[in-house]
């Protein structure tokens, strides 16, 4: 095997299959294939597959969030304190995808109509995908169809597009990096709290209603001791304010956008793409690395092309996903403002409460050396488009949401 | 604002108890500082971080003053979580809806030291080609700068009253909102630094403790000022 590490996350999502191949035979088939299936059984909670049972082992975080406050769940927590949320949804199958393109690592064209809002998970779907991958490909091989295909490269790279990674997996790194800020976290007893949580969560129940009840997750929302009026998301249904967002300046059509944003986020599983990228691209760039070192190590000029390699394969996953999940947004403000003068409104709330378009600003490319270098520091979650961009973007959902 | 953040159980304490402590404070020596709590009950600590620099200098200047000798109306709790904010720094992880301004920006309620006068800190936005910064006082523009410099203090502002503020780089923008506080919350926070300000604690244990005023006050932008100074050893 030329490359052993390049193929270690394709056949970890293998080995994952193998459990979950049994929890199939135990699930109720949906009547909908869009639809996600409802476990028969829940007695085995951690047939969910390697990766499963690899955060099994540090799922102890659970017990170090004191105070943590779901604001609406789908339903009541077990006396043990599990949510049965959870074991809902290690069952969702997801659909079997025709991958037709496999290059470029990572790097994804995401649809920035976001004409589904709930992106479809489950590992059993990304199984099916693959083995349809795999397939053509030994096809296109055994009768020359198309020039040769390695079928392990091909499996790898289509392994960074497909959602793999389970639930449970998701909430655990939500709640170890909400961890790393509960610090920052609004105590809900105080003055500010009281008023700040009660706007909060009065926003996510608006934005829950409109996203309707299929999610998989459910959502806790935090507010954090930080100025200005930003919203974040964390894997696995964390949201996190600003209290200003929510304090006394309450504006309610603006911390509803924003909340949408950030639900969408999650029910699109765009940080937990990231994280997979990661976990995908990372064995591909030890392998990459190595090649490049091999070649001429004293180089700057060498190091600098690796890291704009690196760069180029995740500035437009995450640039897009901030269009996507404006674009999200808008279909869940239109739920909420059905009247077209009320959306408009709002709408034209939404777009002042952006940033400054600027004048003479010119496009980011993917060259630039503060570029590159800046987006490696920060990591891949921190690419914004431009206000123009998203303006362009937020009008044309608006037009024809 | 009213007096009342000096623990969330002195509340309760009956009268004789809160005379003591104010006997302590005469016998302390130090206006404003106390004796609040046994050490056992006390859950600020400050282990001295692993690395040298300069929070663990400052780590070290905080454990030779008592941590449960706080300064009035410093809950203990926030001097708890505010040593982890400094050492763990800013909110990590996750997508967000905007590009945050640099730590310490005036964005939401802000205490303005001499009053009037703010200052906006883009040093560590040089690297993105600052190209424009623009005060504007709801529709009205009151500075439209170009190109941007690393610090810009703007005096004159009024109390109570609420601004806008634009930057653009290269090819990011950012942007706040803050609210300088009125002369009566401010004069509250005033007397509250001014307490920190008489004490004999060295200067950055003050600092320190001013951000865990301002913590506490909700002024955040405040404090991330003081944090990010002091991360930078300041």
């Amino acid at each position: 095997m030329k490359h052993p590490a390049r193929l270690l996350v394709c056949g970890c999502l293998l080995l994952s299959l193998l459990p979950a191949a049994r929890l199939m035979a135990q699930t109720t088939s949906p009547s909908d294939p869009g639809q996600p299936a409802v476990a028969a059984s829940t007695e085995h909670p951690g047939h969910f597959g390697l990766f499963h049972s690899m955060w099994k082992h540090v799922k102890k975080i659970d017990h170090l969030l004191p105070g943590e406050h779901v604001a609406t769940t789908s339903a009541a927590a077990t006396p043990d304190g599990s949510h049965p949320a959870d074991s809902i949804q290690i069952t969702h199958v997801g659909p079997i995808e025709d991958i037709t393109n496999t290059g470029g690592l990572s790097e994804e064209i995401v649809d920035q109509k976001c004409k589904v809002l709930i992106a479809p998970v489950g590992t059993m779907g990304s199984a099916g995908s693959l083995a349809l991958l795999t397939g053509k490909v030994a096809l296109n091989n055994r009768f020359h169809i198309g020039p040769h295909m390695s079928i392990a490269t091909v499996v790898e790279e289509a392994s960074a597009r497909l959602n793999w990674l389970p639930a449970p997996a998701e909430r655990d790194i939500g709640k170890a990096l909400l961890k790393h800020n509960q610090d920052m976290v609004l105590p809900r007893t105080g003055r500010l709290g009281r008023i700040a949580y009660a706007h909060a969560e009065q926003t996510l129940k608006d934005v829950q209603m409109a996203a309707g009840d299929t999610s998989p997750y459910h959502f806790s929302i935090y507010v954090l001791k930080e100025s200005g009026k930003n919203a974040s998301s964390l894997p696995g249904g964390i949201i996190e304010l600003d209290s200003d967002l929510v304090g006394r300046d309450w504006d309610p059509t603006i911390a509803y956008f924003r909340v949408a944003h950030e639900m969408s986020h999650i029910l699109q599983r765009h940080e937990t793409e990231s994280y997979q990228a990661l976990l995908a691209d990372s064995a591909t760039s030890i392998a990459s690395l190595k090649d490049i070192m091999s070649r001429d190590p004293s180089q700057f000029k060498t190091i600098f092309a690796y890291a704009h390699h690196l760069q180029s394969t995740r500035l437009d996953f995450s640039g897009g996903q901030e269009l996507q999940a404006d674009a999200c947004a808008v279909r869940l403000m239109h739920k909420q403002y059905a009247d077209p003068v009320r959306f408009t409104q709002a709408m034209t709330d939404v777009e002042s409460s952006l940033g400054p378009v600027l004048d003479g600003a010119v496009p980011e490319t993917k060259t630039d050396m503060v570029t590159v270098v800046q987006s490696l520091i920060h990591g891949p979650y921190e690419r914004h488009p431009g206000t123009r961009e998203r303006l362009a973007n937020l009008r044309a959902m608006a037009v024809a949401p | 604002m009213p007096f009342t953040s000096f623990s969330s159980d002195a509340a309760i304490r009956p009268v004789w108890i809160r005379l003591a402590i104010l006997i302590g404070l005469g016998l302390a020596g130090e206006p404003g500082l106390v004796l609040a709590d046994t050490p056992a009950s006390c859950p600020a600590s400050f282990a001295p971080t692993a690395s040298r620099d300069s929070k663990q200098a400052l780590a070290a200047q905080l454990a030779k003053a008592p941590p449960c000798q706080l300064i009035q109306g410093v809950p203990k709790t926030s001097l708890a979580s505010l040593w982890q904010m400094l050492t763990n720094g800013e909110s990590t992880g996750g997508k967000r809806f905007d590009t945050p301004p640099p730590a310490g920006t005036p964005d939401g309620s802000y205490y303005a030291p001499q009053g009037t006068t703010i200052r906006f800190d883009f040093s560590s936005l040089q690297a993105q080609g600052l190209q424009r910064f623009v005060l504007a006082d709801g529709g009205r523009v009151l500075m439209n700068i170009s190109p941007v410099p690393s610090v810009q203090q703007i005096a004159g502002l009024r109390p109570g009253h609420a601004y806008h503020w634009k930057l653009g780089g290269r090819h990011s923008s950012w942007h706040g909102d803050f609210q300088l506080m009125d002369p009566e919350d401010a004069r509250e926070v005033t007397q509250r630094l001014q307490r920190i300000t008489a004490s004999s604690q060295p200067e950055s244990v003050k600092q320190f403790y001013r951000a865990a005023v301002f913590d506490d006050e909700g002024l955040y932008a405040n404090r991330d000022q003081i944090l990010t100074q002091l991360r930078n050893g300041q």
